[in-house]
């Protein structure tokens, strides 16, 4: 069972803000679902390997050049921040002193 | 089942042919059609940064000047992509989604963005922050979802051919609510570059159209090798339309118990075993099989899927691109604000699902379960396959349900994707084409054919064969 407690905690790691209302119905959501999840305990998977992808690939490397580099413009990729200025992005204080 | 109306890619080539239209008055055709219908549907969102591309450069191919439309997950440079999204408002993509390119290299001619759930997450359409699109079948009904639009304007003929994702069944689910055709190709077939991430160990891209002569000419363009994505496969997929009329001798169709349980509508199961009557008519032999964590996957789903996307929608951060709370005046602030009101509530439930299963303590009893559960859910295909050679059962327990119906209960809308995401989960390929009208709704029903892993050609010349049967009664 999660609790409204640990709904605030969830959301400070995801970071988004969640009102009251919004957290007392996401933990009744939240909860039903895990209910519903509940039933994967029934399993025995004590021998089986977690799938970790579908396609058993190995890593893939290639030599160091930048071929199939993507071009594109400034205001297409810095430009597209709410706050910048030139070729940087702007952004908030991230501590008072 | 009646083909559905308007233009196919084969039926536009042989237009252009005969001299009845061209290109540009096929593509101008399809935006008036657009303009006068969208208002009511709501499947696209963005048709005016889209015109007629007169190049000449193209290379000849069957899909040159075809009418199409994406879905707006999928980026198209220089051009809005909102992902359905009031967070990407106004976010103007970088470069173009590999499948773009390659169908602008045949010559197809983009005629707009289509709504869809935010960032892929939802099964009505309904969870767009730009308002739900309506099913063109009845419009009191949802379209199904995630790729709600695609869906909504091939069966609206708004379009001739559309792209979706499918991540848990938002391609199948809407073409089976919508009447049309949608597949999911194995996982790696197609690119997923410039594709909005939502569970990266899930998502492929694929194609809505009105027959699987269509679908087999997009799957042929769009499918291969990419070095802007890891996962693609080195698998030529260009030649399928060429062998997809190939006979097919003795096939073996198996039918999952678990997929004609409790939960499936009368009218679904009486559509579905109706059309594999005609099959075994046709000299298809069926085989009854199990899968028995079927039940299980929708549990894993729900685990691995918004684990992934926790992780994915980090980079919606106020910061780098779209909305920022204005009111914000610390960086925290900036996150914490500009996450809270530019992501609707299913995003943020599901965010919080994720960051959850993936947090200390639980990431063993969740996350770690579910990949096992998922390894279990892949052999059970697996010994499936040594039996048979395509899977058959209905795409969905229920046709198209009522706008508004299931937007307050999360786990019941959930439920719809029951018979979908267990493919996503093994990366295998599957198809849903259209069935009968259910008796009592009267609304679309999918029969959904599911393949073998990277047997995306044989699994598209069965469903070829199996719409042929079951429009010729």
């Amino acid at each position: 069972m999660i609790t409204e407690r640990e709904i605030d905690h969830l959301a400070k790691l995801s970071r988004i803000t969640i009102s009251d209302t919004l957290g007392a119905r996401i933990v009744g959501d939240l909860n039903s679902i895990l209910k519903y999840i509940d039933q994967l305990s029934a399993i025995n998977t004590d021998k089986v390997e977690p799938l970790l992808h579908v396609n058993e690939i190995q890593n893939e490397t290639r030599p160091d050049t930048t071929e199939g580099r993507i071009k594109s413009k400034d205001y297409l990729l810095v430009g597209q921040s709410p706050h910048y200025e030139g070729k940087y992005t702007k952004m908030r204080a991230v501590k008072v002193r | 089942m009646k083909p559905i109306s308007g233009y196919t890619i084969l039926s536009a080539r042989r237009a252009f042919e005969k001299g009845e239209t061209t290109p540009e008055r096929l593509f101008n055709e399809y935006r008036s059609r657009i303009e006068k219908e969208n208002s009511a549907l709501n499947a696209f969102l963005n048709t005016k940064e889209f015109s007629f591309n007169k190049s000449d450069k193209k290379e000849a191919s069957q899909l040159s000047g075809i009418p199409y439309a994406a879905k707006d997950n999928l980026l198209v440079k220089g051009t809005i992509a909102t992902g359905g999204s009031k967070i990407l408002e106004n976010y103007q993509s970088a470069y173009d989604a590999e499948v773009v390119t390659r169908l602008a290299d045949k010559g197809a001619q983009l005629l707009g963005k289509t709504n869809m759930d935010e960032f892929a997450m939802g099964s009505s359409g309904e969870n767009s922050a730009y308002g739900p699109t309506k099913n063109p079948h009845n419009h009191e009904c949802v379209p199904g979802g995630s790729s709600a639009g695609s869906a909504a304007a091939v069966a609206a003929d708004l379009c001739v051919f559309a792209l979706g994702s499918d991540t848990g069944g938002s391609i199948r689910q809407p073409a089976a609510f919508c009447g049309v055709v949608g597949f999911k190709p194995s996982y790696g077939r197609v690119s997923r570059h410039g594709l909005m991430a939502l569970a990266s160990s899930l998502d492929q891209i694929g194609p809505f159209t009105k027959t699987v002569d269509d679908t087999a000419l997009v799957f042929s363009v769009i499918s291969g090798k990419d070095i802007h994505d890891s996962t693609t496969v080195n698998l030529d997929g260009s030649d399928v339309f060429d062998h997809l009329h190939d006979d097919i001798q003795n096939l073996r169709i198996g039918v999952p118990e678990e997929y004609f349980g409790d939960g499936l509508s009368d009218e679904v199961r009486s559509s579905i075993e109706k059309a594999i009557d005609k099959l075994i008519v046709r000299g298809a032999k069926t085989i009854h099989i199990s899968l028995p964590h079927s039940n299980a996957a929708l549990a894993a789903y729900y685990i691995i899927q918004p684990s992934e996307a926790s992780a994915n929608l980090a980079r919606y951060d106020g910061i780098r691109y779209g909305f920022s709370d204005p009111s914000a005046e610390m960086l925290l602030d900036v996150y914490n604000k500009s996450r809270a009101n530019g992501f609707g509530e299913e995003v943020t439930r599901r965010i919080i699902l994720g960051t959850f299963a993936l947090s200390a303590g639980y990431f063993d009893a969740y996350y770690l379960k579910a990949q096992r559960v998922r390894s279990l859910i892949r052999k059970d295909f697996d010994e499936a396959f040594k039996r048979c050679d395509v899977i058959i059962g209905p795409t969905t327990p229920t046709t198209a349900f009522r706008i508004g119906e299931k937007s307050d209960d999360p786990l019941s809308m959930y439920l719809s994707d029951i018979y979908t995401v267990p493919v996503n989960l093994a990366g295998i390929p599957a198809i849903s084409i259209p069935c009968t009208m259910g008796d009592k709704t009267n609304m679309p029903v999918g029969l959904q054919i599911i393949g073998p892993m990277m047997k995306d050609e044989i699994l598209l010349r069965v469903a070829w064969h199996i719409e042929q049967t079951l429009l010729n009664e």
